[in-house]
């Protein structure tokens, strides 16, 4: 058993009377990573935040959490964060923090010491409904600290926070990586906010995993692609397959890889394949998730 | 479970809402009574004596309205279902604990929020009040009628808490609970029904109207049956039970969407 992996889901299905809102998913988060969950709005990304932490029962599939079967134990080393924070607006961040504690774990040095951390320790003592979202997201980051988790689940963390609000809260998602070695699950709908902390991408349409990559792949396949149409598409397509990453789109095949539209038209004359069309493209890092996910 | 319930009734105490219901509930009637006292007093002839409200006066008074338990009633709901709609519940149930710990541990301190706003709204209007124009002709009699109304209130109590339970935000919750008691009437006289229909003719060693706490409220002491006070005994037991068994049901596996 891999003793790196923090969260294994195995074929994790949800159903919602007829609608089947997650197909079996087959998640891998590995200690000290931050993986980047994306997807569309209603694509199923707040759904396996749930089964993950217990908030919803799973209509078919497993769970596995530190490579064990004991999820309740095994939950209390996960803070979450999922859709709004859930405080009491009528207490002070610090007095939020201390009644969570009474759950949690954690002194008042410990809460104090979380509050400055999140860069919250001049608004300690105002009450949360008047705290911003921006604000209200770095408490609710700062509860779900307490007890020192070593896992961290975010759903769409910076939904509704303003530009400066979202690059304060990134920095401090990779803070909490490096300073406190925890592994984060972050949810968005949104790639900007999560490529530029996310090592790990598991991109989620309409409820199914159709990608799951370490971002230094996905960047060794970033650079180009050549598209072209060819009468015998077959015979192509396993010509090109030592050049790169190949695929059939209608009647258009595309390669994904370094070697310029010369080359290629040259591998495909060498094995007498017939080709017209043929046209090269640069593939920015969010067209591969364009891609993945219009699909 | 312990640490659950050291979160809820830590909550509880410094929950504005208990305060100001439970505020309400004793000095609203001991101001009313303090103030007909004085009216009275400043009414009455020099040479007389003021009749001054009794305890069991100003109880009764307040026993007449209807909306006199809503109140209780509103500040049961919001406990029960304060932390599933500020998605406190979220972040506590993520976290590993047991939604049927976490039922359990709220159920009670809603629960014991609810029994003691009406045992203080009872007892201390009441006792203040007797200072001034006694207790009651009987006290023994007044106490054991007081007795039968917290009976009446536990029983009214467990079922207007499993409905809160059921709603998923407060505005619901505080509707489905205040309904309860009245909504509890259809099923309490179709009961009736049946059991007369069932025993045309024959002679039944209960009423079945023994087993609503609406009746309880016209015991008397020395004329109450062994058998009332099983029936009564069935009715708490069976709305205690039915709240705790059937809300843990419906909670344990309750996905929090």
């Amino acid at each position: 058993m891999d003793q790196d992996i923090v969260i294994q889901t195995d074929h994790l299905s949800k159903a919602f009377g007829h609608k089947l809102a997650l197909k079996d998913l087959c998640l891998t988060l590995r200690k000290g990573d931050i993986y980047g969950f994306i997807g569309k709005n209603g694509s199923g990304k707040t759904t396996a935040m749930k089964l993950i932490l217990g908030l919803l029962e799973p209509t078919s599939g497993s769970i596995r959490l530190f490579g064990g079967d004991d999820l309740l134990a095994s939950r209390a080393k996960i803070g979450s964060l999922i859709e709004s924070p859930g405080l009491f607006k009528n207490c002070t961040g610090k007095e939020n923090m201390r009644r969570f504690a009474l759950l949690f774990g954690g002194d008042d040095k410990e809460i104090d010491d979380l509050l400055d951390f999140v860069g919250l320790s001049e608004a300690r003592d105002k009450k949360v409904r008047a705290y911003s979202l921006g604000m209200k997201q770095r408490l609710g980051v700062a509860v779900a600290l307490l007890g020192n988790p070593e896992v961290l689940v975010l759903d769409e963390p910076m939904n509704g926070v303003d530009p400066a609000g979202i690059k304060d809260l990134r920095d401090l998602f990779v803070k909490i990586s490096r300073e406190k070695g925890v592994s984060l699950l972050v949810s968005s709908h949104n790639l900007d906010e999560l490529a530029k902390m996310a090592t790990v991408y598991g991109i989620l349409v309409d409820g199914a995993l159709v990608a799951e990559e370490r971002k230094e792949d996905i960047l060794g396949r970033c650079g180009k692609a050549v598209s072209l149409v060819s009468e015998t598409p077959g015979k192509a397509l396993e010509a090109l397959a030592p050049m790169g990453r190949a695929s059939l789109e209608g009647n258009e095949i595309r390669l994904e890889t370094s070697h310029s539209s010369g080359e290629v038209a040259e591998a495909l004359v060498k094995e007498g394949i017939p080709f017209s069309s043929i046209r090269e493209e640069t593939i920015g890092f969010e067209d591969f998730f364009i891609e993945r996910m219009g699909r | 479970m312990k640490k659950l319930l050291r979160f809820h009734f830590h909550n509880l105490f410094r929950s504005s809402s208990f305060y100001a219901i439970l505020g309400i509930m004793v000095l609203g009637p001991l101001l009313i009574g303090l103030l007909t006292d004085l009216s009275i007093a400043v009414s009455t002839q020099p040479d007389a004596t003021p009749y001054l409200l009794s305890g069991e006066d100003v109880y009764n008074m307040f026993k007449l309205y209807a909306t006199y338990p809503i109140l209780a009633f509103i500040e049961l709901a919001l406990v029960a279902n304060e932390d599933f709609s500020s998605d406190v519940a979220k972040t506590v149930l993520g976290r590993g604990y047991r939604k049927s710990d976490f039922f359990f541990s709220k159920w009670i301190v809603a629960f014991s929020s609810y029994l003691t706003i009406m045992l203080l709204a009872r007892l201390v209007p009441t006792l203040l009040l007797s200072l001034g124009g006694g207790l009651a002709y009987d006290p023994g009699e007044f106490f054991y009628g007081m007795a039968w109304d917290f009976a009446g209130d536990v029983v009214n109590g467990a079922f207007a808490l499993f409905f809160a339970f059921l709603a998923r935000k407060s505005a619901s919750s505080i509707i489905l609970a205040i309904a309860c008691p009245i909504g509890l009437l259809i099923p309490a006289e179709l009961f009736e029904l049946t059991i007369r229909l069932l025993t045309i003719g024959r002679d039944l060693p209960f009423y079945p109207v023994d087993f609503l706490p609406l009746s309880w409220t016209s015991f008397n002491p020395g004329f109450v049956s062994i058998l009332q006070y099983v029936c009564a005994g069935v009715s708490i037991a069976f709305s205690l039970a039915f709240s705790l068994v059937i809300g843990w049901l419906c909670a344990r596996k309750r996905d929090l969407k």
